[in-house]
């Protein structure tokens, strides 16, 4: 466990943050320039900060103490590539290893890593010679090999493409649980924090303004973010279970809240619960069970609330559906336009069904 | 038999007066390259000096700091029993304040450009400060070392005025090339300059065309399959 009690200033920013971030995954969510890199190189000790930072029993930081960043063993993913331009690929790899090596018992092989990381082909190739998305699995392979006790990644994915994604994400999830890494991860992409993260934090102009589970805080996510320009897609997080597979038609059968939801999936996931992120704009409010209609994903629920949306919203309304289930009720959010919203005489209460098509979901990752 | 002593000297003189600067213009590089300080101005005015003061002042300072009756040169004279001024000490002193900015301006740039990035990236590797320096930025800045090292050694076996100033013309303690060679006009005797000056002519060429020759084969191993 992290926990982070720290105030800094760096240029305009003011930073300040009380946290306790617990073990699993953590996105760290919010606009750019409110802080978020800052608050992962204060946990590094790369940036000067005030406070008191504590990993598990050991205080990084304190009144008269500190730690040196290399005595940490924080694997830092930065937003940059950092790779060693004078080193080949499978040097940099062993960089951090070797170093680590000497201090414990390795936990993850390099092996392990070169191969879940695709990087057997490259690992002659000087870093100069590689393409962007290269470059971005080394540099997390490379963090991986040196045997972090904390993981603190910077939007580790950009620049990677769909297909990459889906092979890395599992694969940082199940690493962070399996050798109980503690991990923050910045990223800006609700699905990926849907599918990845334990806990989810939201920061804006240097301040903590959201901490909890992904799911209430995404779900609460366009509320907690006020009137400032908020960032992010407005949507719910959904808890479904793997109820079946038609390998024919790639449609992965889930239930959510005892609801049958149907998505496209090119392979049944190695799972049997998976989150998925559903943009509240996918979503469209019938009263009837629909017919003769494409959209396969009609989830029958009732109207908690329903909010008008200002500023580049405006003229939408927010609709909060909750799905009964005896133990374990879900909310789904749809953003509809005023003028529907008023013909259809929705209002709070109302039995309603929550259409989503199949082809909006996106493929789930683990 | 007389220009070879002073080509001798003069090698000798480069090459400590180098090897001393790469020493001391690292640290000295490095802190300017970073250092948030409002000395940094100074230091860095202080440091490019030599570049723009005629030699002869500067060696007018040194030889005034070098005589026994000051208290550097008087406590040299205590300890050692001779005098710094016209001495092989006295010349490697005034080398390397005057080939300084040779030295610490190609480290200062090379470093500059590096940034704190590869420090920070191998602090979180698990690499402690000087680990990190020697396995990162030193061979990281090595074209920066490169050209230092090169224009350090060149611009120290071409000095003439403050070698004139304080060293005088001593053979084998203080006569180096450039000094030979002013000798030789002096005297009239031009085939002796000739040769001397040809030599450090073509020394100069030969040097400048090996590094030029390493830069370009250093680009080319760091791009070995390239963007085909």
């Amino acid at each position: 466990m992290l926990a982070l009690d720290i105030q800094t200033q760096v240029g305009d920013l003011s930073l300040q943050v009380a946290a306790e971030i617990g073990d699993g995954v953590c996105a760290l969510f919010g606009p750019s320039g409110c802080g978020k890199t800052t608050l992962l190189r204060a946990i590094a000790g790369l940036t000067p900060c005030n406070g008191e930072i504590r990993f598990n029993q050991t205080i990084w930081q304190g009144s008269n103490v500190f730690v040196p960043l290399h005595e940490r063993r924080v694997g830092y993913v930065f937003q940059d590539d950092r790779l060693f331009p004078h080193l080949t690929v499978g040097e940099n790899l062993s960089y951090g290893l070797q170093r680590a090596a000497k201090k414990a018992p390795v936990e993850l092989p390099m092996a392990e890593v070169v191969d879940r990381f695709d990087l057997e082909p490259l690992q002659h190739r000087y870093p100069s010679t590689l393409s962007g998305g290269e470059s971005r699995r080394v540099n997390i392979a490379r963090t991986l090999c040196s045997q972090p006790k904390l993981l603190l990644l910077d939007e580790p994915l950009t620049g990677l493409d769909g297909r990459r994604k889906a092979e890395i994400i599992p694969y940082l999830a199940a690493v962070a649980k399996d050798l109980n890494i503690p991990t923050v991860y910045v990223s800006h992409i609700n699905d990926e924090i849907a599918q990845l993260c334990d806990q989810m934090m939201v920061m804006a102009e240097g301040a903590l303004i959201d901490h909890g589970p992904t799911d209430s805080v995404l779900n609460r996510l366009w509320q907690t973010q006020g009137q400032q320009q908020p960032v992010g897609e407005p949507g719910s997080l959904l808890n479904a279970q793997v109820s079946g597979f038609d390998d024919a038609k790639a449609m992965l059968h889930l239930s959510v809240a005892e609801q049958a939801l149907q998505v496209i999936c090119p392979v049944l996931p190695q799972v049997d619960r998976l989150r998925l992120f559903i943009a509240a704009a996918d979503v469209a409010i019938g009263l009837d069970k629909p017919s003769r209609l494409s959209i396969r994903n009609a989830l029958s629920g009732t109207i908690t609330q329903l909010r008008p949306l200002s500023g580049a919203k405006f003229g939408l309304v927010s609709v909060d559906i909750e799905l009964p289930a005896i133990d374990n009720p879900q909310t789904i959010v749809a953003h509809i336009s005023a003028a529907a919203c008023e013909d259809l005489g929705l209002c709070r209460g109302m039995p309603v069904y929550a259409l989503i098509k199949s082809a909006r979901i996106a493929t789930p990752l683990i | 038999m007389t220009e070879l002593t002073a080509i001798w000297l003069t090698v000798q003189l480069a090459a400590i007066t180098t090897a001393a600067l790469l020493m001391l213009g690292t640290p000295l590089a490095w802190w300017l390259a970073h250092s948030k300080s409002r000395l940094r101005p100074v230091v860095e005015a202080i440091t490019a000096m030599p570049l723009v003061m005629p030699p002869t002042v500067l060696g007018f300072y040194l030889l005034v700091l070098f005589s026994p009756d000051s208290t550097l040169g008087g406590t040299w004279l205590a300890m050692t029993g001779s005098t710094l001024a016209f001495s092989f000490t006295g010349l490697v002193i005034a080398s390397l304040i005057y080939s300084l900015p040779f030295m610490v301006q190609p480290l200062t740039a090379a470093f500059a450009q590096l940034g704190r990035a590869p420090m920070e990236a191998a602090a979180t590797l698990g690499a402690s400060p000087r680990d990190a320096w020697l396995t990162t930025i030193l061979p990281m800045a090595r074209n920066g070392y490169l050209t230092a090292a090169v224009l350090t050694f060149a611009h120290t076996v071409g000095e003439f005025g403050i070698v004139l100033m304080v060293g005088g013309n001593l053979a084998g303690e203080t006569r180096v090339i450039s000094i030979a060679i002013y000798e030789s006009v002096e005297t009239l005797n031009y085939q002796q300059a000739h040769l001397l000056s040809g030599g450090l002519m073509a020394f100069s060429f030969v040097v400048l065309l090996c590094v030029y020759q390493f830069n370009r084969q250093f680009a080319v191993t760091l791009t070995p399959q390239g963007q085909r």
